[in-house]
């Protein structure tokens, strides 16, 4: 009987850390986009599959390329986590003016993110970010279309396509990926339905 | 005809009273009502799990047009049906293994589903091994609490692939022992099983998941180092020695995962290592092995736990001699030492080891007339053969005649034993 009343105070314990664990990943998310500040990214093409949790569209980024002269590059390695400092240009959309190795005092906004690789050019080396938001999990069949869609419109350079991100204190959350205003979700669905 | 037509006849030649014939018509229609019951049940799991897929589907349909709260809804569903399977297998039917085994599973797999539910309705971005760490952090006390031996294999397979999907392996980083620690975390449950259910049919799959989950995670943490091989021979050796003592001799060679895993993986190991090329034009120092941390570290354990062993079993030296595979993991590190310096050599000695197993493997089929331990000898210098075929400079005839005189030894060799055979049973 002691034995069996246990189990079932343990059991209660392990119940209550597994439903605890992804309210806490609801929480943080949607506190950041409460709080965040809203930032467009201006996205360039690259279909993926992650094998345990969906389809996707794989997001890349213009902001994503920040340039340093060689000597700062040295404090710089692949797979490092940096701090990227974002602000906006004149059409509205997201650039990196900064990259630290340390969480920056600015009051500027800025994200985590990582190192992916390198390229020295003469003096100057530019770093490639890989920002925490590279993925726009979608229903599976409108992933293959609205892939297929994004490619066209950055391909073809007319549309204007970006991703909606709140940032708050370092954090980042993808909201929507929108072309020329419209969410790819829409589209994509309009495409499925033709 | 039907049963009750014979036990008329019956009765009326008298072979059987009236009393009996009852006994005997009672008895078949139990076992028909067991066969028929057995039946509806599989008729209702199928009809179940068409059910709930069909909803699944539809759900999957409309998933887009769903309010984010519904999606939320959903994506704690199976985690609360599995929860509520297992509170009920803990508190109405404590110890029947179907049901204990059966929601600990579909909870354990509840976990996985939420979390990648959760991650897409919320586009929460992170790496594989971060998702499988969690999932198998959070299914691990399952195996515990309602002794699931499905959910603890699982467990296992999950941490491989955390292993695997690691940042600092596919980075070239600094190596993740966390590992290591996630596998220990899961070994009193192994423990158990074995002191518990030896012969259960899920023990001994953990017998062959468990040495196969260790050494494949141990290659990224090792980043598949030029020194590996001697890490592979120090883990494959100490498997032969978990598979010669007493508990695992006992379950028969089918059954004893750690022989099999043992056996192959040395012999494969050896045959890679045996060609000279491999040797020449490596410098192989010692200094170099310990230059990269957990090379040398991981060496050093297990060489440690396998001489440990092979002191705690204290065999008599004409059975560690009679056992020639047993040995490689201490012979296989003094000839590393000299591998750079003397390359032909240290091949040679590799031959002449290989050779060594294959002919006891040999001699004991022929001594104990099994066909099995007689051609796996035959088959180790056959792979030998092949691979040398491949490295050396013989020319086609030589080759040919190598292989007629082995391939004619097999037949003679598996014919002698046959013909033994017959002789002991006439």
């Amino acid at each position: 009987m002691k034995h069996k009343r246990l189990l079932l105070i343990l059991f209660a314990l392990v119940v209550v850390v597994q439903w605890l664990v992804p309210l806490v990943m609801i929480r943080g998310s949607e506190n950041v986009l409460r709080r965040g500040e809203l930032y467009r990214f201006q996205t360039r093409p690259v279909d993926p599959v992650d094998p345990f949790r969906g389809r996707f569209v794989a997001l890349g980024f213009l902001a994503d390329t920040y340039t340093v002269d060689s000597a700062v590059a040295d404090q710089f390695e692949i797979g490092q986590e940096v701090f990227a400092i974002l602000d906006e240009d004149s059409a509205g959309f997201a650039i990196v003016i900064g990259v630290l190795d340390n969480a920056p005092s600015t009051k500027k906004a800025f994200i985590k993110a990582q190192i992916d690789r390198t390229m020295k050019s003469g003096d100057r080396v530019s770093l490639k970010l890989d920002f925490p938001f590279e993925r726009f999990y979608m229903q599976e069949f409108a992933a293959i279309q609205a892939d297929e869609l994004f490619a066209e419109v950055n391909d073809s350079g007319q549309f204007k396509a970006y991703a909606e991100v709140y940032v708050h204190e370092g954090k980042a959350r993808l909201k929507d990926v929108k072309v020329n205003g419209r969410s790819l979700r829409e589209l994509a669905l309009e495409e499925q339905l033709k | 005809m039907p049963l009750h037509k014979d036990l008329d006849k019956l009765i009326e030649a008298k072979v059987i009273d009236e009393a009996t014939a009852r006994a005997i018509a009672d008895f078949y229609s139990d076992k028909t009502s067991a066969g028929s019951n057995r039946l509806l049940n599989i008729f209702a799991v199928i009809g179940a799990l068409l059910l709930g897929l069909g909803v699944i589907l539809i759900v999957a349909h409309n998933w887009d047009s769903f309010p984010k709260a519904t999606k939320t809804f959903f994506a704690f569903l199976p985690l609360a049906l599995g929860q509520g399977a297992c509170l009920c297998a803990l508190w109405k039917r404590p110890g029947q293994v179907s049901w204990m085994e059966g929601s600990a599973v579909f909870l354990a797999l509840s976990i996985g589903a939420c979390i990648a539910l959760i991650s897409q309705v919320y586009q929460l971005q992170g790496e594989l091994d971060a998702f499988m760490l969690t999932w198998c952090l959070l299914g691990l006390p399952l195996a515990y609490l309602l002794r699931s031996s499905t959910t603890s294999l699982l467990y296992h397979i999950g941490i491989c692939i955390y292993a695997f999907a690691s940042e600092s392996f596919i980075n070239s980083g600094a190596s993740n022992g966390f590992y290591f620690l996630l596998f220990l975390a899961a070994l009193p449950y192994y423990g158990m099983i074995i002191r518990t259910t030896p012969h259960s049919l899920l023990t001994v799959y953990h017998h062959y998941i468990l040495p196969l989950c260790f050494f494949l995670a141990l290659l990224p943490f090792l980043e598949f180092h030029e020194h590996i091989s001697l890490v592979l021979i120090a883990l494959f050796g100490l498997y032969i020695l978990i598979g010669q003592t007493a508990f695992f001799k006992a379950q028969g060679p089918v059954r004893n995962g750690y022989h099999f895993y043992g056996t192959l993986g040395t012999l494969i190991t050896l045959l890679v290592v045996s060609s000279g090329s491999f040797w020449s034009g490596q410098e192989k120092v010692i200094s170099d092995l310990f230059g990269f941390a957990p090379v040398g570290i991981v060496f050093v354990a297990l060489t440690v736990f396998s001489i440990a062993l092979l002191v705690w079993s204290s065999p008599k030296l004409n059975a560690l001699l009679g056992r020639p595979i047993s040995l490689v993991f201490l012979l296989y590190p003094l000839v590393y030492l000299i591998g750079g310096s003397a390359p032909v050599l240290v091949s040679i000695l590799i031959n002449l080891l290989l050779l060594w197993i294959a002919i006891k493997h040999i001699w004991d089929g022929v001594r104990q007339t099994d066909l099995r331990i007689l051609n796996s000898g035959l088959l180790i210098i056959a792979a030998q053969m092949v691979v040398r075929f491949l490295d050396t400079d013989l020319s086609f005839i030589q080759r040919g005649l190598i292989f007629m005189i082995v391939g004619a030894g097999f037949f003679l060799a598996n014919y002698s034993i046959i013909r033994k055979r017959r002789s002991h049973e006439a």
